[in-house]
């Protein structure tokens, strides 16, 4: 399958007067067309950068420093303002963080899924009304909502009014930054359901960031790790989940009690994340890591390679593999 | 209806047909929000019970009323087996929270951005006079130091904003034990806090349970974390307790049709990768009118035409395991 | 905290604090600043600048420039005492009003609003009109009387936002009375709007002042910014070509608010950190 998105060497980050904060750094991966991409990171990795940077969304102070971004072919970081604007919302579309704020709350329902459509694309009033009724539906809200305001819908129904929205010109792709975080668990459930019932209905791509990795494990196809900037370690979901090869991994993998089973005692990743502000030598992981080798560890960053079939590493411990 | 512990130690916290309502409105169109509808629980010595409900459950309202931040509507509340006035006045309140204190969800808005950890953490040593004077500041270190944060002397002096999220976690562990209380309320203490460091903060408080002997109510929407946790788990809907009992009973066999679903909810990456669908329909209840009878009547793929009549009773399944579902009645001993 | 020393870091605050402190000082060494006193009218009236008289002279034969400079003190004096009552007031009300619900609030409220609602120049135009003296005190209550409610009105919310914030409530759960909580957790975290509030109102009272006297309310014996505008205006002195006498007091206006107006960009900006630079 054709790569629906190639990105290569991605470095973006924050310029402020003083200083600077480099949240990705170099980062590189493809997703293929209808392929659901977890990104899991704590806070502080670069993932927010990632998505907004991707679909050349970061504004100022946020900016793209170096890389490519290929979408269908395209050269993104070559194609002028008006041409990426047009390409928003049809070719690509994003649902943010804590959604449910994003919805204007003076506006109806009916107003705003217009308007994510009358921006990018001219049609009448009957044939509005009509796309806004089979996006609920899609999204299985009532078309009685239509003429609600959003303080009237509940948490999951709002968020899955902003999914209708970001559905509503076909994407082939569809960002999603913590979609869920602020939901319920069995709510979560629910619409991540829907979610990737709609993505083999209609065929888009996903790429879902979150920090809650136990979720993700159950319904993406591959997962990318993310620390300090950049990922560390990406593969389909079932063989990352049978086996970490990255230390961090590994930790954060450990890190989720078990639901059922016996109670024994399990222990988290000591430390914090480093500041992104700063240069970091060799691997960023290093001070927290329990496998590390001094004097190949803290000097060289290691390189995200293929140790197995699909399986990517960056971590010295497979040098030479 | 009393809900007895199996073992037969002595009660630290007992609560008995605990009700809030909480008036919202203005002259004319006041609505009543029910957000704790009669629960009876118990904790004992060095135990911890985990509190599990979603958004709306009526759990972090629980944990208000016990810590006297809301007033109980009605109810007793027995503190070591004395029952305390619902309104309690100055004094009588600053001896209760010597012994009952919390922990809170945020760590971020739960320190005064403006005040240094040693001062936090010396107010309450003052105000209840744990130690005298000229040996507060020792108390403070060694209390951060119980917390994790090491070297104390080098967080005594910083402000919030210089710290990190779990550090700032356990300045508010470090502020709930100082006065050496029995039960500390944790209300999702690890809920906002990066994954990889939550299982170290809950080691944290397991410690502290053992050392200082100190009991915990652990509330959180994560069942999986309750099970770490907790000895007990009560599991509650619409502010009324449905099922509670001992956490490995509660979680490997839930009998209640709510504690079903929010196990076949939770992220389970460990059971295959095959995604478990949950098909049950349905809001939570609205608080400011709920049913007469069982409140998870219009979502329970169980329900029966009495369901909706009466409120079940809770109901013995187990030593120590109760639920409040008809489905269990004729099982009652 | 360190905010003292980022206030005087700030560019803003640095000019605005210079110029302040550039009238607190002529304010205070007037007696050796001015030539001249400023009240003398034996000079030749309606001359224009000179170095006799660097500011020209008024139609009554006193000497411009000294009058500025001693017209300073009223001014600066009424700016900051307006500044500090109107502050200290809005405080009092605001808190009660915010921490302490129900009767108390709805009273306080009603008082803020009404004191908000009565247009401010016009009130003070009749007070100072009926006041038994003119002067500077009962220009500093007449407009202190009709500036506080601002104040008050924006400390309300403020204070009952900060007092639901969870640090207020571990406060309590730890077992704090209300005073300690008012005064240590509650007051630290308004002190920026109460900076701002303080320069706000400082310049509101030298604006209000300088209106009061141009109008002839004020005291036309007495020697300010305002009535020098007054006199000046009434003199008719731009078509005597003195334009000295009516710009400078007016400049000088100008240049105290702007002063003050500075170090409140300066405490906003500090305040809330999203306004910062970075």
């Amino acid at each position: 399958m054709s790569a629906l998105l190639k990105v290569k060497d991605l470095n973006a980050g924050y310029e402020f007067t003083k200083f600077k904060t480099w949240a990705v750094r170099n980062v590189s991966f493809e997703l293929s067309q209808g392929e659901f991409l977890g990104i899991a990171g704590e806070s502080g990795c670069g993932k927010s950068t990632l998505a907004f940077g991707v679909i050349r969304l970061l504004m100022p102070p946020g900016k793209i420093f170096s890389g490519s971004i290929e979408f269908n072919g395209i050269d993104l970081m070559k194609v002028d303002d008006e041409s990426l604007r047009k390409m928003r919302w049809k070719e690509f579309s994003m649902v943010f963080q804590a959604s449910m704020n994003v919805l204007n709350p003076v506006l109806k329902v009916r107003t705003q899924i217009y308007n994510s459509i009358k921006y990018h694309v001219n049609m009448t009033e009957s044939e509005l009304d009509k796309r806004a009724k089979e996006l609920l539906n899609l999204v299985n809200v009532s078309s009685k909502y239509l003429d609600a305001y959003p303080h009237q819908l509940s948490g999951g129904m709002k968020q899955r009014v902003v999914i209708a929205m970001a559905l509503a010109l076909n994407p082939k792709l569809i960002i999603m930054d913590e979609p869920t975080t602020a939901l319920d668990v069995v709510v979560q459930r629910r619409i991540l359901q829907e979610v990737d019932e709609l993505r083999k209905k209609l065929g888009f791509a996903i790429i879902f960031i979150t920090h809650d990795l136990s979720l993700l494990v159950e319904i993406s196809d591959s997962l990318a790790i993310m620390y300090a900037g950049q990922i560390i370690e990406k593969a389909p979901s079932e063989k990352l989940y049978a086996k970490q090869m990255h230390p961090y991994t590994y930790g954060l993998m450990h890190s989720f009690p078990p639901l059922v089973g016996k109670r024994q005692k399990l222990h988290g990743i000591a430390g914090r994340p480093p500041d992104l502000s700063e240069d970091i030598k060799g691997c960023p992981f290093y001070p927290r890591c329990e496998k590390r080798i001094s004097g190949v560890c803290d000097v060289e960053n290691p390189k995200l390679v293929e140790i197995e079939s699909d399986h990517f590493v960056a971590c010295h411990l497979y040098d030479g593999k | 209806m009393q809900v007895k512990k199996g073992t037969n130690t002595k009660s630290v916290i007992e609560v008995k047909d605990l009700v809030k309502e909480f008036r919202m409105g203005s002259l004319g169109r006041t609505r009543v929000v029910h957000a704790i509808n009669g629960i009876d629980f118990e904790i004992g010595e060095k135990e911890v019970l985990g509190l599990v409900g979603e958004s709306g459950s009526g759990k972090t309202t629980v944990a208000r009323v016990i810590v006297r931040l809301y007033e109980p509507t009605s109810g007793k509340i027995l503190l070591n087996g004395q029952e305390t006035p619902l309104r309690m006045k100055h004094k009588e309140l600053v001896s209760y929270r010597k012994h009952v204190q919390m922990i809170f969800q945020d760590p971020f808005s739960s320190l005064n951005p403006l005040h240094s950890v040693g001062y936090g953490l010396t107010r309450p040593l003052k105000i209840h006079r744990i130690v005298e004077k000229d040996k507060i500041k020792s108390k403070v270190l060694e209390t951060l130091e119980e917390a994790g944060l090491i070297p104390p002397q080098q967080i005594y002096d910083k402000f919030p904003y210089e710290l990190s999220g779990g550090q700032r976690q356990r300045v508010g562990i470090a502020r709930a034990i100082a006065v050496q209380p029995q039960l500390i309320l944790a209300d999702e203490p690890t809920s906002m806090l990066d994954v990889s460091i939550r299982l170290d903060i809950m080691n944290q408080m397991l410690e502290l349970k053992e050392k200082e002997g100190v009991s915990y109510l652990f509330i959180t929407h994560d069942l999986a974390g309750a099970h770490y946790m907790s000895d007990r788990i009560a599991i509650m809907y619409a502010g009324h307790l449905v099922e509670i009992g001992p956490s490995d009973d509660v979680i490997n066999d839930p009998k209640h049709p709510y504690t079903q679903l929010l196990k076949r909810a939770a992220p389970k990456p460990e059971s295959g990768l095959e995604p478990e669908k949950v098909d049950v329909g349905g809001e939570v209840p609205d608080l400011t009118n709920l049913p007469p009878g069982c409140p998870f009547e219009p979502r329970c793929p169980f329900a029966k035409a009495e369901c909706k009549e009466r409120l079940p009773e809770m109901v013995k399944i187990d030593d120590g395991h109760f639920t409040r579902c008809i489905l269990y009645k004729n099982s009652s001993k | 905290m360190n905010y003292l020393k980022l206030f005087f870091k700030d560019k803003k605050a640095a000019v605005g604090s210079g110029m302040l402190l550039f009238f607190v000082f002529i304010a205070i060494f007037a007696p050796y600043i001015a030539p001249y006193s400023p009240t003398y009218m034996g000079f030749t009236p309606m001359e224009a600048s000179s170095w006799k008289h660097l500011l020209g002279t008024t139609a009554n034969g006193q000497d411009v420039f000294s009058q500025i400079i001693w017209g300073t003190r009223i001014s600066l004096v009424v700016g900051l005492i307006v500044g500090a009552l109107t502050t200290v007031i809005s405080v009092v009300i605001g808190f009660l009003a915010g921490y302490f619900p129900g009767v108390i609030d709805e009273i306080l409220n009603l008082l803020t609003n009404v004191f908000l609602i009565i247009p401010g120049l016009p009130l003070m135009i009749v007070l100072a009109a009926y006041m038994p003296s003119r002067g500077m005190w009962t220009i500093i209550f007449v407009i202190t009387v009709t500036g506080w409610a601002w104040g008050a009105r924006v400390l309300r919310p403020q204070v009952m936002s900060l007092k639901s914030r969870e640090f207020v409530n571990a406060s309590v759960v730890v077992g704090e009375g209300s005073f300690h909580i008012i005064f240590y957790d509650i007051l630290p975290n308004t002190a920026g709007l109460i900076a701002a509030n303080f320069f706000g109102s400082a310049i509101y009272g030298v604006l209000s002042e300088a209106a009061l006297e141009f109008l002839g309310l004020g005291n036309p014996n007495a020697v300010s910014w305002g009535t020098m505008l007054f006199w000046a205006e009434n003199s008719q002195a731009t078509f005597f070509g003195q334009w000295e006498w009516l710009l400078i007091p007016g400049l000088f206006i100008a240049l105290l608010s702007t002063s003050f107006a500075l170090m409140n960009f300066a405490v906003d900006e500090i305040t809330n950190p999203r306004l910062r630079k970075r």
